[in-house]
């Protein structure tokens, strides 16, 4: 049997954009479909960096748009932790298409799956978002982004969208689960 | 419409355990497919331990991760821009014998020109004295019933390890583990 380590690998991690998306949030068997309204349209970038540089690790940074983000949400019966999936289309401002599809953890507020259940008189839930990213291009400017590993960290609000009707087991039909993530290459 | 921030959300890596497998020198190779080369391969069973690095008893308020790793297998392909995409999935039996699943997908950049020289095996890449070792990448979640280590269901994590490579076969596998917070 092999010999115990007592040193960790250099682990670390360089920003490289954020990109923020208003989702309806839909509930699909025991849990939840996300999907982003076409009229919820930016007249700014929602790819972009946060503070606003413009080269990041010698490259030109990813600024753009979001075109479409569908995603699935899935809670065990105990706990506030779901297990998320989802793909994210981006659009930079030079006209290329890049995949996104991540996977992770959408970590919600203490009892917020119960919270989930007090509508019409829900409060804002804040979820706590860690995610692994994958990248899909077929242009050789961004190919790079395909080949490195992406973390994100993020945080999302659910909130009951006003005059929402309530379904007959007492959730809401619309809520809406809007999110921020900042994307960043490990080394 | 969400305004667009000048602000980061917060992140933090908090390291869990780490782990070092042997890889079994059979594997079952299945071949090129489209987009790369498939291969499947297999840990030795029972030989690889998962420990505190630092030899810390707890983690996130709860009992560090000590035990055996039982059974594990990468349904890897080797991709033709020179980037290995990991499929694992593996089974550790904690030292008071609870079993955990582990599965992750992951990604180990080959370097350039490193797809070519894995298939064409001219130059052979990594030799016993001198051996390849690359960086490797892995976001594992984990599964399990027993209510001791359900803090690690609740997590994601990232790895971040070291591929040992001799003869263009990966020999061994070493990982430091993270949640993501």
């Amino acid at each position: 049997m092999n010999t115990e380590r007592r040193y960790l690998y250099n682990k670390t991690d360089s920003y490289l954009f954020s990109f923020d998306v208003g989702h309806q949030m839909m509930q699909a068997g025991r849990g939840w479909n996300l999907m982003r309204p076409d009229d919820d349209k930016a007249d700014d970038f929602d790819v972009f960096h946060v503070r606003g540089e413009s080269v990041v690790n010698d490259r030109e940074t990813i600024v753009g748009n979001v075109l479409s983000a569908m995603g699935h949400c899935d809670f065990r019966s105990y706990g506030d932790t779901a297990r998320a999936t989802g793909k994210v289309l981006l659009r930079t401002r030079d006209g290329v298409v890049i995949e996104t599809l991540y996977y992770g953890a959408s970590r919600l507020q203490e009892l917020g799956q119960r919270q989930l259940l007090t509508v019409p008189d829900l409060a804002p839930i804040e979820v706590k978002l860690s995610y692994w990213l994958r990248f899909e291009t077929s242009n050789a400017k961004y190919r790079w982004l395909a080949q490195t590993p992406c973390v994100g960290f993020g945080r999302g609000l659910i909130q009951v969208k006003p005059g929402s009707a309530i379904d007959e087991d007492g959730f809401p039909e619309s809520l809406t689960f809007d999110t921020q993530l900042d994307v960043y290459a490990l080394s | 419409m969400l305004p667009q921030r000048r602000n980061f959300v917060s992140r933090n890596y908090i390291y869990i355990f780490s782990y070092d497998v042997d890889l079994e020198m059979s594997r079952e190779e299945i071949g090129f497919v489209p987009g790369g080369v498939r291969v499947n391969i297999f840990a030795k069973p029972d030989e690889t331990r998962v420990y505190h690095a630092l030899g810390e008893a707890t983690v996130l308020e709860n009992k560090s991760l000590k035990g055996t790793l039982v059974w594990g297998g990468d349904w890897a392909l080797v991709r033709e821009d020179d980037v290995g995409m990991l499929d694992v999935k593996l089974t550790i039996r904690t030292d008071d014998q609870e079993t955990i699943d582990m599965a992750y997908r992951g990604i180990y950049p080959t370097g350039p020109r490193g797809f070519r020289q894995l298939v064409t095996e001219k130059p052979l890449l990594g030799t016993e004295k001198k051996p390849f070792k690359g960086p490797v990448y892995i976001a594992p979640c984990f599964d399990t019933v027993s209510p001791k280590y359900r803090w690690l269901t609740e997590r994601q994590c990232v790895g971040i390890g070291e591929v040992t490579v001799v003869d263009s076969t990966i020999r061994r596998v070493s990982f430091d583990v993270y949640a993501m917070d």
